[in-house]
């Protein structure tokens, strides 16, 4: 792959790469590194990438692992539990439900990594199941199951709010 | 059927996580028309911020495919700057030395002429000083996380700094 392809290919799925690791990391500034990582693994790794077949699945699942070792790094281990709530206590956090931030996107981003990573794919990518199947390295009724425990849970506090 | 209990089972279904793609493009026709009912308001929000979420963009002014060659280009400023640093030291250090007697040593020539030694110098610490200058500024544009490692560098203009008013002591003694 040289720089035109790597360029039309896979920078190109930088805004989606960017939204899911904002999603995991919850951080602008960190997504925005971990984007950078990223970028630089794939442009290092280009004569490779040309024998995958789904480029998208094959970078979004990417970004996610890249995200997730971070998060490990950091041994936050409430963020990998799938059944512990996030509790507010990152600054830029509280600092973007102030500035910005709508009431349904802190409900987003409390849930556990895995459901609001499976609410964003669906709701605001539009991928199918079994993409997100892929990208998420689950079966596709683990997907199911996690996208409607999402949904039930903000419907819960919307409600309830 | 009315309308709105259409959209109240979409929505049971949309929350129970059983809707297909067509009936959650409904769901979100609905929810970004006008006419929406108002037991459904309280849904709205979480419709448009997906909406919002979906135009999100990567920062432009982020450099994407050009990073490794900033981050050689970053690395290669830092050896620059440190070996400048490097240079002043050893020439302060000699004019330190030597600032008693009445001759200095540039490049391993011994100079007798102060007039000229001081010349000598003074356009030397003038091309480091441009020179430093040019090399740090590709370094003030890059992110926050670069910024981190800058304090190293900005610690070798500190110390260009302190070598300059050591310099300037000299200056008047000699």
């Amino acid at each position: 792959m040289n720089t035109k392809q790597f360029n039309n290919k896979i920078l190109k799925l930088a805004d989606k790469a960017y939204r899911l690791a904002k999603s995991i990391l919850r951080d602008e500034y960190k997504a925005q590194d971990a984007v950078q990582d990223l970028n630089l693994k794939l442009w290092e790794k280009r004569n490779e990438l040309d024998r995958i077949e789904n480029i998208t699945g094959f970078i979004l699942r990417s970004m996610r692992n890249l995200c997730l070792d971070r998060l490990r790094q950091k041994h936050i281990e409430n963020e990998l539990s799938n059944d512990l709530e996030y509790k507010e206590f990152d600054p830029h956090l509280q600092l973007e439900k102030k500035d910005m931030a709508t009431q349904a996107t802190v409900l987003i981003n409390r849930l556990p990594e895995l459901q609001r990573t499976v609410i964003r794919m669906r709701d605001v990518e539009g991928f199918e199941l079994n993409e997100i199947a892929e990208i998420t390295s689950l079966t596709e009724n683990a997907v199911r199951v996690n996208l409607s425990r999402a949904r039930q849970k903000i419907r819960e506090q919307l409600l309830t709010n | 059927m009315s309308n709105t209990e259409k959209i109240n089972r979409l929505l049971d279904l949309y929350f129970a996580g059983e809707t297909a793609t067509e009936q959650e493009q409904e769901l979100k026709k609905y929810f970004t028309s006008q006419n929406i009912a108002a037991e459904h308001k309280i849904y709205q929000q979480l419709f448009e911020t997906f909406e919002a979420e979906k135009s999100e963009k990567y920062p432009e002014n982020l450099p994407k495919m050009k990073i490794h060659s900033i981050r050689k280009k970053q690395f290669k400023t830092l050896i620059i700057s440190t070996a400048i640093a490097a240079s002043i030291l050893l020439i302060i250090g000699i004019f330190q030395t030597d600032s008693n007697s009445s001759y200095v040593i540039i490049n391993g020539k011994r100079i007798n002429d102060k007039e000229l030694a001081l010349q000598m110098a003074q356009a030397k610490i003038n091309k480091i000083s441009k020179s430093l200058e040019s090399d740090m500024q590709p370094l003030k544009n890059i992110d926050n996380k670069i910024s981190e490692r800058l304090k190293t560098l900005q610690k070798i203009e500190n110390i260009k700094n302190k070598m300059q008013h050591t310099f300037d002591k000299i200056n008047i003694e000699l």
